[in-house]
């Protein structure tokens, strides 16, 4: 199958940080990749590059493939223009991406009006209408409310009826459940995965939660200080972790491997981006560290025995797990 | 003791939003001025060229020779001060008005594509603001003024060229604020143009620092155009607004100070009614005040 989104050798620096360095992943039609990673691993810039929202100091190099056209190599004008209609994003507080002085209403349907040529008062039944597709109760009057008058999960059901309104093929979601209650952060994880089952779009899940991402995601991308460590389905990645990145993630996820008493942190901080390691990034807290790994960076390859999408950035992939 | 920890609790209860007597005080006392202006010379017919030699220099709460009660006295050539000062009024306003309604506009527009656009076009709008806000706003006021000569439309125009700094920078500052909020990356995201980023996220945003700004600032433009007219410089003699009238009783301090007195007291009452309302709103607008 073509994939929707390709992602080759994505670089993107900010002077002299390097926020992304050489990250490839697809997200096929129809399809939810996770793309898991702690603060400051560039999963957010990653996807901000995609949807063309980086700020203007920032150097973006490499290529990203949308449906058959690189939206590096054309204008940002371009972009905006599939932007709603063939990408959406949505975000991860759900309060500061709605625009505090316009109805909720108002701002699902605004695409609608200004896109679609929908008439403004249409625009009050397209809102309704896609509101109760969000599971928001008692639309009708909701519809009339302000932000600040909406719960935060039912703000993020907003956010996610605004970024749907224009049926877009593929929705970004930049860690849609942080700023929930966890209960509310199960609703709108299994609202993603209905809407996406119901439209067939595909589904980029920005993450730092691994528990999110065994429910819903079919591949997974590992990112650690800009890179992509490890990728492959998800079944595949968590059955065989080939990565101690990966291992120490999963290995800090409560009832994992079921040692209920105590999680198992990974040592040390991730690397300060301005004096990043010299080698593999990940090399000061892994427990498998040998010389090479000071030296040389290691790159993204096949691992013997296992299936071909199945790729870790590691020189030691044997040795974990093991 | 207790009583000394009560106090203030209480009232902070009580206090609501802040600034509200403030508020509607300092609006009552600009309504009376601008009834005064809209329906003063209505019902006083004002003529700027009529003598009455009979009845010049009354003072306060006298009568003419005809036997009305001349509430503010008389001025030199035997004109009815309070029909004058009314008649200044609404020269005065309409004046302050206008100004700052356009120092406003550029201010906002200046603003917007400082803050907004950024880069070469921020570093131009503000360092000529630089330089302007260097410069002594009454004396750059004076010199547009010498140069173009007294009429009311152009002390509208030099009131608005040196007025507009203000309302860039502030505007600039929210909008830079503003711009990099996530609800500006989620319009654009639905493919939003920079335009109806403009005018969905940024231009409410400034909207109530904006107020603020021009609530403090439309007492200033009133005072620099008085200034102006009592120089000579602002509008013509045979249009009085309270500089010209204040200018006209200069002499007369001694005998008759109430000609220059009254529009005095006049315009002090109203700069100050103008703080207090840019004050008030300021305090309830601010966030960086609130929960003070």
């Amino acid at each position: 199958m073509e994939p929707l989104l390709s992602v080759r050798d994505l670089r993107v620096r900010f002077g002299a940080v390097t926020a992304v360095d050489g990250v490839s992943f697809d997200v096929l039609p129809g399809e939810t990749v996770a793309v898991v990673g702690e603060s400051g691993s560039g999963k957010s810039v990653t996807m901000q590059a995609v949807m063309g929202l980086l700020p203007r100091g920032a150097e973006v190099t490499g290529s990203i493939v949308y449906d058959g056209r690189d939206l590096l190599a054309r204008p940002l004008a371009e972009t905006r223009k599939l932007c709603g209609t063939e990408l959406a994003m949505i975000f991860q507080d759900p309060l500061s991406s709605l625009n505090p002085v316009f109805r909720v209403g108002r701002q699902i349907a605004e695409s609608l009006v200004r896109r679609r040529g929908a008439s403004r008062k249409e625009r009050r039944a397209h809102a309704v209408e896609l509101m109760r597709r969000v599971g928001i109760p008692d639309p009708e009057r909701r519809v009339d409310e302000f932000p600040h008058q909406f719960s935060g999960g039912m703000r993020q059901r907003a956010m996610i009826a605004m970024a749907l309104s224009l049926g877009p093929r593929l929705l970004i979601a930049d860690e849609p459940t942080t700023a929930l209650d966890v209960t509310v952060q199960a609703q709108i994880m299994r609202l993603l995965a209905d809407l996406r089952r119901e439209t067939g779009m595909g589904l980029a899940l920005i993450t730092h939660d691994l528990g999110v991402v065994a429910g819903v995601a079919d591949r997974v991308v590992l990112m650690y200080a800009g890179r992509v460590v490890e990728t492959g389905t998800t079944r595949e990645v968590y059955d065989h972790r080939a990565h101690p990145y990966t291992e120490g993630l999963l290995a800090s996820v409560p009832d994992d491997g079921g040692r209920a008493d105590r999680l198992v942190p990974i040592p040390g901080q991730p690397p300060n981006p301005l004096r990043p390691p010299g080698g593999c990034p990940f090399h000061p807290r892994c427990r498998y560290v040998v010389d090479d790994c000071r030296t040389d960076a290691p790159v993204l390859v096949e691992l013997a025995g296992r299936p071909a999408d199945h790729r870790a950035a590691c020189h030691r992939p044997e040795a974990v797990g093991a | 003791m207790t009583a000394t920890l009560d106090a203030p609790r209480v009232r902070l209860r009580t206090k609501g939003k802040p600034g509200g007597v403030r508020i509607v005080g300092s609006l009552a006392v600009v309504c009376c001025y601008a009834l005064c202006a809209v329906f003063g010379p209505m019902l006083f017919r004002f003529d700027p060229v009529a003598v009455d030699t009979r009845n010049r220099l009354l003072a306060p709460m006298s009568h003419t020779s005809a036997g009305d009660l001349v509430l503010f006295g008389t001025d030199q050539v035997g004109q009815d001060l309070l029909a004058k000062m009314m008649q200044g009024a609404r020269v005065s306003m309409t004046i302050g008005i206008s100004a700052l309604l356009l120092s406003g506009l550029i201010g906002l527009v200046f603003g917007v594509l400082a803050g907004y656009f950024g880069g070469p076009l921020d570093s131009l709008l503000m360092r000529l603001a630089d330089i302007q806000l260097a410069f002594p706003g009454i004396l750059l006021a004076i010199l547009i003024a010498a140069v173009l000569g007294p009429s009311v439309t152009n002390v509208i125009v030099v009131l608005s060229v040196s007025g507009w700094v203000t309302f860039a920078r502030v505007v600039r500052g929210q909008v830079l604020a503003t711009k990099r909020r996530e609800y500006v990356d989620a319009t654009r995201t639905l493919g939003a143009r920079h335009w109806h980023i403009v005018r969905t996220c940024i231009l409410p945003a400034c909207r109530a620092p904006f107020l603020v700004i021009a609530a403090l600032h439309i007492g200033d433009v009133i005072l620099a155009e008085a200034a102006l007219s009592f120089l000579g410089l602002g509008t013509p003699v045979t249009t009085p607004s309270w500089g010209t009238t204040i200018a006209s009783g200069r002499d007369l301090l001694g005998t008759a100070w109430w000609i220059s007195a009254l529009p005095g007291i006049g315009l002090a009452v109203l700069v100050v009614a103008f703080g207090v309302l840019g004050d008030a709103l300021r305090d309830r607008f601010d966030p960086k005040l609130a929960g003070r």
